[in-house]
């Protein structure tokens, strides 16, 4: 295996690394201080900045964190029964060097509770993938941090692929989304941030998602600091979880003991604002109205909107897009960074559903409908399977499976 | 749970087919429980008065068929969730959408067949009660109807899908 020493940047002393942690959150922070505090980041590190972002101590991140018991009963369930239906393959000799094993970790986009049919219910139908899950609905990525319960199943499954599906409700969870809003339109913090002027430079050269410049412009005025310091407070968790899988885990960035596995990681699509039940006349659509009724529906995205005074539907619709759009190009430059490694040129991959989902595809304001569920599904699959995308490591939903008029 | 479901499933059709089979042999006219599911007013008044002129046990062959009425009750939450159970783990192997969509409908309908067999089972039990009271007869023939369709289409949905997952179709 290739050793590879991180030579170039330097090791901060602990009072440096708590000034760059200030700068972050203040969103003060240069690229090249961001990637001096990445290599050298650690779970405290970590742990610290989400206080200092949500302005909570310790106990009260982990009860925000913590999953509602009932749904973490029923996806419990849910796993146990996925996980029997991964031991059933593998004691059929599944593991055959053709056949494709994945650990799968994330939120209810990969385990929603009973209802719905998930991105990981659709892979787990192929024959040649046996996914093993740990997915939760409503779990944070500081949560699947922390319990690191992918770490223990790393030495048991040896997966091929790791997919993860996470950022959406440390986003949006509990009325987040209006902790890190600027109602006033006023907001110039795009600008300050020398990161996220670097991830739209980027937008350019690559090519990926076009950018609604209109849209994303009246968006992006209205979130502030706190939503640049959570983005990149995601880019440093992201990275840290999977430097921890593909290298030692310590500065220098020797390939780990599971350099071989292939991470997918995916951006969630623009989702819509909104509070309505939507009764209709389809019968097969019974559960939309169910769903949107007793699950939260309007609770992530329209309430904290309203609550923060802004109440036009367009300009609300803006905000999501610019947040969407900007976490999915944080997702797609974390890839990139592994990618300069020799040895992990292929090693991490996005599934980019941006605009696949469209106004009218979801279920709720934060799930698609299974039909859109199963194209996201397609594209991770063609992913793991190997097929070509014509953006390298960043596979299109909508080029791949483009989305029905 | 998918055992015990099926255990006492079996078990309690098993009980419910003794029961019946006493009804059938004890009278004359051979009837059923299930016959005064879709009888209509007069026959219904006819069967169980029927039932309720035969001696049986201390009591009446009516109280046979109020023991199976109250079992159907059993029954029913047993058969709905076994239904609900497999059109579940079935959707869950489902890549068909259309099918997939119908048995994810299965999980309403198995809702709508326990409430409604709850209600026919209240107005047979209630019609049984009032054996003597002519005026006091409810028919439950239109609660059964839909009941019986939508636990032969959930149950028809829900085999094709099982069968085209054999066939790996």
């Amino acid at each position: 295996m290739a050793e590879i020493i991180a030579a170039e940047i330097p090791i901060p002393s602990p009072q440096a690394k708590l000034e760059l942690i200030k700068k972050l959150l203040d969103n003060e922070i240069s690229c090249s201080e961001l990637a001096s505090l990445r290599m050298y980041i650690n779970e405290e590190d970590l742990s610290y900045i989400i206080e200092k972002i949500y302005d909570l101590n310790e106990v009260q991140v982990i009860k925000f964190a913590t999953i509602d018991r009932l749904v973490s009963k029923v996806d419990l369930i849910k796993n146990a029964q996925r996980n029997s239906k991964f031991y059933a393959k593998i004691k059929k000799g599944f593991r055959n060097g053709v056949n494709k094993i994945i650990l799968a970790e994330g939120d209810s986009w990969f385990n929603y509770p009973i209802i719905l049919s998930d991105v990981i219910d659709w892979v787990s139908m192929q024959d040649n993938l046996a996914v093993y899950s740990l997915a939760s609905g409503g779990d944070w990525l500081f949560n699947m941090l922390n319990a690191r319960k992918y770490v223990e199943e790393f030495s048991v499954v040896h997966p091929d692929f790791f997919v993860i599906s996470g950022g959406g409700n440390d986003l949006l969870g509990s009325n987040r989304l209006a902790a890190i809003l600027e109602p006033s339109g006023r907001s110039r913090e795009l600008s300050k941030s020398e990161w996220s002027g670097q991830l739209l430079k980027n937008v350019q050269l690559r090519k990926v998602i076009p950018l609604d410049l209109k849209r994303f412009n009246e968006g992006v005025k209205y979130l502030s600091k706190d939503f640049f310091a959570l983005l990149m407070f995601f880019n440093l968790q992201y990275y840290f979880l999977i430097k921890g899988i593909l290298t030692d885990g310590k500065g220098n960035m020797k390939l780990g003991k599971f350099a071989g596995t292939k991470i997918i990681t995916q951006g969630y699509d623009y989702a819509v604002p909104n509070d309505k039940i939507a009764f209709g006349v389809n019968p097969l659509r019974w559960y939309i109205p169910f769903i949107r009724s007793f699950l939260g529906h309007g609770s992530w995205l329209k309430t904290p909107l309203l609550l923060r005074g802004i109440t036009n539907q367009s300009v609300q619709s803006n905000i999501i897009y610019a947040m969407i759009y900007l976490f999915n190009e944080m997702m797609i430059e974390t890839g990139e960074e592994f990618s300069k490694i020799p040895g992990l040129e292929m090693s991490v991959f996005h599934i980019d559903a941006r605009g696949a989902v469209g106004d009218h595809g979801w279920t709720d304001e934060l799930h698609p409908k299974p039909e859109h569920f199963k194209r996201i599904a397609q594209t991770f699959t063609d992913c793991i399977n190997g097929l070509p995308s014509v953006h390298g490591k960043v596979y299109v939903v909508n080029e791949c499976y483009p989305r029905k008029a | 749970m998918r055992r015990i479901l099926w255990i006492l499933f079996v078990f309690t059709g098993f009980y419910m087919g003794l029961q019946s089979d006493i009804l059938v042999r004890a009278t004359p006219q051979k009837y059923r429980v299930f016959q005064l599911e879709f009888a209509s007013r007069a026959q219904g008044k006819q069967i169980l008065h029927a039932w309720n002129d035969i001696p049986f046990s201390g009591k009446t062959l009516l109280q046979v068929a109020v023991n199976h009425t109250w079992l159907n009750d059993l029954l029913l939450v047993l058969f709905t969730s076994l239904l609900l159970l497999y059109s579940y783990l079935q959707m869950q192997h489902e890549k068909w959408l259309r099918l997939n969509e119908l048995l994810r409908f299965n999980l309403l309908l198995t809702i709508g067949i326990l409430l409604l067999g709850v209600e026919e089972n209240y107005l047979l039990l209630h019609n049984m009660r009032h054996v003597n009271d002519p005026l006091f007869y409810l028919n439950p023939f239109w609660i059964a109807i839909p009941m019986y369709l939508m636990a032969g289409w959930s149950l028809i949905i829900l085999i094709i899908s099982m069968v085209k997952s054999a066939l790996k179709i």
